[in-house]
């Protein structure tokens, strides 16, 4: 395990090194790849900015991983992942150049979700979630192809402001490297850590004034991971950790719950309105936030504080009550804190509609 | 027929010796107890059970255990909303804070709710945040879920006009309970200030009636004497103020005083009114100095405009009161103190405001809700349907005038 860690963390340096290499040359280049995000109305930044966060992150790993062998046998473990991975970074690379239709991009990502779930990384058993334990094979295939396209595109919709994709990745690949520590899935480690290094670089040049986006292909990617690697590690806690399902199932709720709470909301939203859910708008979470007049870099603290909280209680909560409460819990969280953000800026928009009446009368 | 009863909810309790609200519930128990039956909530912190009376002026008191004011106002408002509809036909609630339970109230019995929603009170900064955002959404709360609402100036009534689309009614504050006291030789002595001529100002030290602005006009003023009056000692603000200001031998600055008597022989006495307040609403203090005739220099907010009916005369900032004092001859001053008390006498007294609840007390009882001043075709339906069947100007507001 030691040794583990050692080896983990010296990928993690290399990947490091090539990023802090591949970052200043790919901010240079972006504008002749015309890899850049122009701004829009809906766009809360002025000048067009460089969207290949995922694109560099994604080729530091693939860099790091020529150079490791315990990377390389993982990657040829779990082929089928990987192609999914790539595949959508791909698809999210020309997605951010060529503007693919959502119809498309949908059905590659069901592809994905096919191609994996086939492959043996699907849900078999909800470990008593709702009453439920063993799936019916149509149920794991339905359930785990609906989840990993859900988590995947909510994942690609709550990267908006500075920092907030980036972190809540972070945050979970480390989460992710905890977990699968535990199931002695310990190859897997140097893949996370390998991640995190790079989102590390990513963050220091997307926080702040942000000179570089994570595009599609990074928030694509990164939901896409985060519900597969779920998934297998609920696979590998059923074959011989079996205590450990209701614990793993519950934190990856927790950090699935903000992003897929905050789309279904918005799509709600929209199609109450009569639009497509798909259209786009200024109604998420972060732009509620922003419009509250806070500053990129708290709204991102303040998403991630909750994001860090709710899966901390959750693991605290599994103590005292069962796990469907603990996700009833985690979605009352998350509708809470959405509400009194509305409240909030609500208030602050008729706070200042009355400081204005009160001296510009007619 | 039997009376109908009213429960007023929401006042410090009587016999008055508080705020606004508690002479205006005096004033209209003294109007209305004759034709209703009037019962009144009363907070038992403020008055210890040997002054507790049963009945005052044939009003029933209950009294409640809780303060009326501060976060204890919420169990306050809602508990005595509880009570009252064991007996009530009508629920006048002064206040916005027990807005929680008026949906319960108007969905599931048929009493009449009458809400006074006070001024602006979610916008004052002496209200800490979580407090505020309350008061917002019960605000919100009480004015959909009730019969009718009270708001105490045009200008608020125009912000629920836009926030609501429905329409206030305007029932501001009585001012004839303040009197014109002459200072007898006793008061000289004890304010030796009374001899001269000076300015007065009247009110809470709190940053929201611009006391820092006044003193900072007056520090620069040494010709002309200025006195305040206020709870300087309640907060860093007041002291920091105190002692910065002292040592100007124009300026004098007093603790409160409780005699009616004698604060009425100080306003009397003064020369101008100086009114800094900048909170929402009608402020009874403005209207008080407007029933004593005095001329009015006021902050520039719509509220203070309207109450005087933009007839006194306005600063917005240090400067303008300095220049203001500075240009003010006496026939100017004469004009509009004559205009200030012209206008309290006509709209300021306590018979006028408990009329005006009478009348919407009978007309709530009579009528189903409140005007709508949009049609009810703008909330069915969305805009684009409107603007597709080209009605799209059934969602402008009507004219208040059109609706009263």
């Amino acid at each position: 395990m030691n040794i583990n860690i050692t080896g983990a963390v010296a990928t993690a340096a290399i990947t490091v090194i090539i990023a802090r290499v591949l970052f200043p040359l790919f901010i240079r280049w972006s504008p002749a790849l015309r890899l850049v995000d122009a701004p829009n109305d809906r766009k809360l930044h002025r000048k067009p900015i460089p969207a290949i966060g995922g694109l560099v992150i994604g080729l530091s790993v693939i860099l790091t991983t020529i150079i490791s062998p315990v990377m390389l046998n993982i990657v040829t473990e779990y082929s089928p992942l990987i192609i999914a991975m790539l595949v959508l970074l791909v698809i999210g690379v020309l997605d951010d150049r060529l503007n693919i239709s959502p119809y498309l991009r949908l059905a590659i990502q069901f592809g994905c979700a096919v191609l994996v779930a086939y492959n043996d990384i699907r849900l078999y058993s909800l470990h008593g979630l709702l009453g439920i334990y063993i799936l019916p094979v149509w149920a794991q295939y339905s359930l785990t192809i609906l989840i990993m396209v859900g988590v995947t595109n909510a994942f690609n919709l709550i990267d908006g402001i500075d920092g907030l994709a980036g972190s809540m990745a972070l945050f979970n690949v480390l989460a992710l490297s905890i977990m699968s520590s535990m199931v002695g899935l310990t190859g897997w480690n140097y893949i996370l850590f390998s991640f995190s290094a790079a989102l590390l670089v990513f963050l220091k040049y997307n926080a702040k004034q942000a000179r570089i986006f994570m595009g599609d292909g990074g928030s694509l990617v990164f939901g896409f991971f985060l519900a597969a690697m779920g998934i297998l590690l609920i696979r590998k806690a059923e074959a011989g950790f079996a205590s450990y399902g209701p614990w793993f199932i519950i934190s990856l709720t927790g950090m699935c719950m903000i992003a897929v709470v905050d789309t279904l909301r918005v799509f709600y939203s929209r199609i109450r309105k009569g639009r497509s859910p798909f259209s786009a708008d200024k109604s998420h979470l972060h732009h509620w936030l922003i419009r509250n007049h806070l500053p990129h870099l708290q709204a991102t603290r303040m998403i991630i504080t909750l994001h860090v909280l709710m899966v901390l209680f959750s693991i605290g909560a599994l103590y005292l009550m069962p796990i469907s409460w603990v996700l009833v819990l985690q979605v009352i969280a998350v509708v809470a804190f959405t509400s009194i953000i509305q409240i909030n800026t609500n208030f602050h928009r008729w706070y200042r509609f009355i400081k204005r009446s009160e001296t510009h009368y007619s | 027929m039997s009376r109908k009863k009213i429960a007023i909810i929401g006042t410090v309790g009587l016999p008055a010796c508080y705020g606004g609200f508690e002479t205006l519930t005096d004033h209209l128990v003294e109007g209305m107890n004759e034709r209703f039956q009037v019962s009144v909530y009363c907070s038992g912190k403020k008055y210890p059970k040997a002054q507790r009376k049963s009945h005052y002026k044939g009003a029933r008191l209950f009294f409640l255990p809780f303060k009326a004011n501060g976060i204890q106002s919420i169990l306050y408002d809602c508990i005595s909303i509880l009570h009252a509809l064991f007996y009530a036909d009508v629920l006048l609630i002064l206040g916005v804070s027990g807005g929680i339970l008026l949906p319960f109230v108007k969905l599931f019995t048929r009493k009449k709710i009458i809400v006074s929603i006070d001024g602006i009170e979610w916008k004052r900064n002496k209200w800490s945040k979580a407090a505020r955002l309350y008061l917002w959404v019960a605000e919100w709360l009480a004015v959909k879920f009730s019969h009718a609402d009270i708001a105490d100036n045009e200008s608020i009534q125009n912000y629920t006009a836009i926030r609501y689309k429905t329409l206030s009614n305007i029932i501001e504050y009585g001012a004839n309970h303040a009197k014109r006291e002459t200072a007898t030789a006793e008061d000289r002595e004890k304010y030796p200030f009374l001899k001269k001529i000076y300015a007065l100002k009247v009110c809470r030290i709190e940053p929201e009636n611009n006391i820092h602005v006044v003193l900072q006009a007056f520090s620069q003023l040494s010709n002309y004497h200025i006195v305040i009056v206020g709870n300087w000692n309640n907060s860093d603000y007041g002291r920091d103020l105190r002692t910065q200001y002292e040592i100007f031998p124009n300026i004098t600055l007093l603790d409160p005083i409780y005699d009616q008597r004698m604060l009425d022989v100080i306003r009397s006495c003064s020369f101008v009114y100086i009114h800094g307040h900048s909170a929402g609403g009608t402020n009874p203090s403005l209207v008080e100095a407007m029933f004593l005739g005095l001329p009015v220099i006021s902050f520039d907010v719509s509220y203070n405009r309207t109450t005087t009916e933009e007839k006194a005369l306005f600063f917005k900032n240090a400067d303008d009161l300095i220049q203001t004092v500075r240009n003010a001859r006496l026939p100017v001053l004469q004009q509009v103190a004559a205009n200030m008390k012209n206008i309290a006498d006509r709209r300021y007294t306590w018979q006028v405001i408990a009329q005006r609840y009478e009348y919407l007390v009978n007309q709530v009882l009579r009528s189903k809700g409140k005007v709508a001043l949009a049609s009810s075709l703008s909330q069915d339906l969305r805009r684009s349907q409107l603007l597709q069947w080209e009605v799209a100007h059934f969602q402008t507001p009507t004219y208040f005038y059109e609706k009263n």
